[in-house]
């Protein structure tokens, strides 16, 4: 398993115990590449029991080391330009160049807000960073590959909230409607240099994306978080609407970033595939 | 790499030398399994200097024992289900089972042909055997899914035609339009099997499904097929309307199959992907 050996590879949102990034770096260490792996914090909480000690970008670099690949942790804020240039200055220092590029960053914002009552600042904060923060991230590292752009690969995660309405998650939806624009466009601007550039629109996944969400609902049924998931975890868990009948895994999509990151899909660029088993 | 080993794969429209299904063939053989192919002809023609002996099924059949696999060729009509049911009781009869199906088999239909000037039978053609024929083989075979679904793919090859209008090709881009339907379908039904069913978007590929197309063009401009042919390959073959700036070859989209039919892609069902560089 070294179809990497010999790329650098950047993972933004990568500290989340549950999250893609953390998944995704892990893979492509595993087939053979050096990783960058990037988070607005050191350690990003968790709420699930048992995950209170979680150290994060710290862990992630090693498990990327036990799996062989060499790897380095970034703390900084991609919808902050000065943040964004630091990343790319400490990748560039440490590794020389950056071949494979994943923005996992995202953040879920409210989940049942209807627009009518929906925070302009909160509106503008999710914005911020779904979609500026890709903007800002997504032209600073296609900066450094067109030079020398043989092989360079982006992949941007939006969401199935990208191509439909989901009432109360406005800010959520629009922005990654806006990051499914916005890599379309660099798809093509970047196509004369032969970087591949696409989109992976994931449905329901285990991840802690809506940590903040299942903490509100457990405190608005009076029970604790871990009382809650496990309520959860008892109940039907995926409802009707997952026709393959389970939630998605973070193994999934670093499964569909590794085919869209190797010379396996050269000629597909600027397609946003949905990974959501089946779910429209 | 995830291997086919001990998997039985029938690939429809594998018959042409520079088709998309000998390509899949060949590496579904190289990954370990075993494979069915089917045509209409046993030897469909090639425009193609130097490939008119060209020996169809029967060259494939030896591609894939080259590559250490068991192959078995059947001549066949998709839009017949009589031969259908030759095609699915001659695969049991020798390999006992069916895991992935790729449909592949197709025909372009009139490339000039304005609907108002469209002859019904030509229509009828087209639809019979573009979208009644995928209709009629992916029932036949998910019917031997069904039984025993565990690791089953299917993969129907539809078109970027499905995705929009085409002017003087109406009765391909309805017949794609269809396959796309059928294929979302087939696979929120066989998703309670966990069974994967995805459709593949080519835009233009490297295939012997242009021939006719070529053969005309060289005919309007009073050269023969091998100059015309000459003279394409001088030229930039793709023009701006590809931003990757070429036309996409068999094996690529054999790549994407190959991705689809193995355990990568486990969450991915009812999804169309496009294989276009970059075209929409």
């Amino acid at each position: 398993m070294n179809s990497l050996k010999g790329k650098v590879c950047l993972v933004t949102g990568a500290g989340s115990i549950r999250g893609m990034g953390h998944a995704i770096s892990v893979r492509f260490a595993r087939e053979g590449a050096s990783v960058v792996v990037v988070d607005k914090e050191m350690a990003p909480k968790s709420i699930w029991p048992g995950e209170e000690n979680w150290r994060g970008l710290e862990a992630v670099v090693e498990e990327i080391k036990a799996a062989g690949g060499e790897g380095l942790a970034v703390v900084g804020d991609i919808s902050n330009s000065q943040d964004v240039d630091n990343i790319v200055a400490k990748t560039l220092d440490r590794f020389g160049k950056i071949d494979i590029f994943v923005q996992c960053v995202g953040i879920r914002g409210p989940m049942a807000t209807p627009i009518v009552e929906l925070d302009e600042k909160v509106w503008r904060r999710v914005i911020d960073v779904n979609l500026t923060g890709s903007f800002l991230i997504g032209k600073a590292v296609a900066r450094t590959m067109i030079a020398n752009p043989e092989g360079k690969k982006m992949v941007f995660i939006s969401s199935l909230a990208g191509s439909r309405g989901y009432a109360g998650s406005a800010a959520y939806c629009a922005s990654k409607h806006g990051v499914i624009g916005l890599a379309k466009t660099l798809a093509l601007e970047l196509a004369p240099y032969k970087i591949n550039v696409n989109i992976i629109s994931p449905g329901a996944f285990e991840t802690n994306l809506r940590d903040e969400a299942i903490a509100e609902r457990a405190k608005a049924e009076g029970i604790t978080v871990a009382e809650l998931l496990k309520k959860q975890a008892e109940g039907p868990r995926t409802g009707p609407q997952i026709p393959l009948g389970r939630m998605g895994r973070t193994e999934d999509i670093a499964n569909l970033v590794m085919f869209l990151a190797t010379d396996q899909s050269s000629y597909i660029t600027g397609e946003e595939i949905i990974i959501s088993g089946g779910a429209e | 790499m995830s291997s086919l080993e001990g998997k039985v794969a029938l690939v429809t429209g594998a018959g042409s030398i520079r088709g998309i299904g000998r390509a899949v063939a060949q590496r579904l053989a190289r990954e370990g399994a075993d494979v069915v192919v089917v045509d209409k002809e046993m030897a469909p023609k090639s425009i193609w200097p130097g490939e008119e002996n060209w020996r169809g099924l029967e060259a494939v059949v030896e591609e894939i024992e080259a590559a250490g696999r068991k192959g078995l060729a059947i001549v066949a009509d998709v839009s017949n289900s009589k031969d259908v049911d030759n095609i699915v009781a001659k695969t049991l009869a020798k390999f006992g089972k069916i895991d992935i199906l790729v449909h592949c088999a197709a025909i372009r239909g009139p490339v000039g042909s304005t609907v108002v000037e469209l002859d019904e039978e030509i229509w009828r053609r087209v639809i019979d055997v573009n979208l009644t024929g995928s209709f009629l083989i992916s029932k036949a075979v998910a019917r031997t899914m069904i039984a025993n679904p565990e690791g089953k793919k299917i993969v129907i090859i539809a078109s970027v035609a499905g995705t929009f209008g085409a002017p003087g090709s109406s009765s391909y881009c309805a017949s794609k339009y269809g396959v796309i339907g059928l294929t979302k379908t087939l696979a929120l039904e066989l998703a309670p099997y966990k069974i994967n069913v995805n459709a593949i978007n080519p835009d233009t590929i490297n295939t012997n499904l242009v021939d006719e197309r070529i053969a005309a063009a060289a005919k309007a401009q009073g050269i023969s097929v091998a100059e015309f042919l000459k003279k394409r390959a001088e030229q930039p073959q793709a023009g701006p309307r590809i931003p990757l700036g070429r036309l996409g070859e068999p094996r690529e989209v054999a790549d994407l199959v190959y991705f689809l039919v193995s355990d990568q892609s486990s969450y991915i069902t009812g999804e169309t992907i496009n294989i276009d560089g970059g075209a929409h």
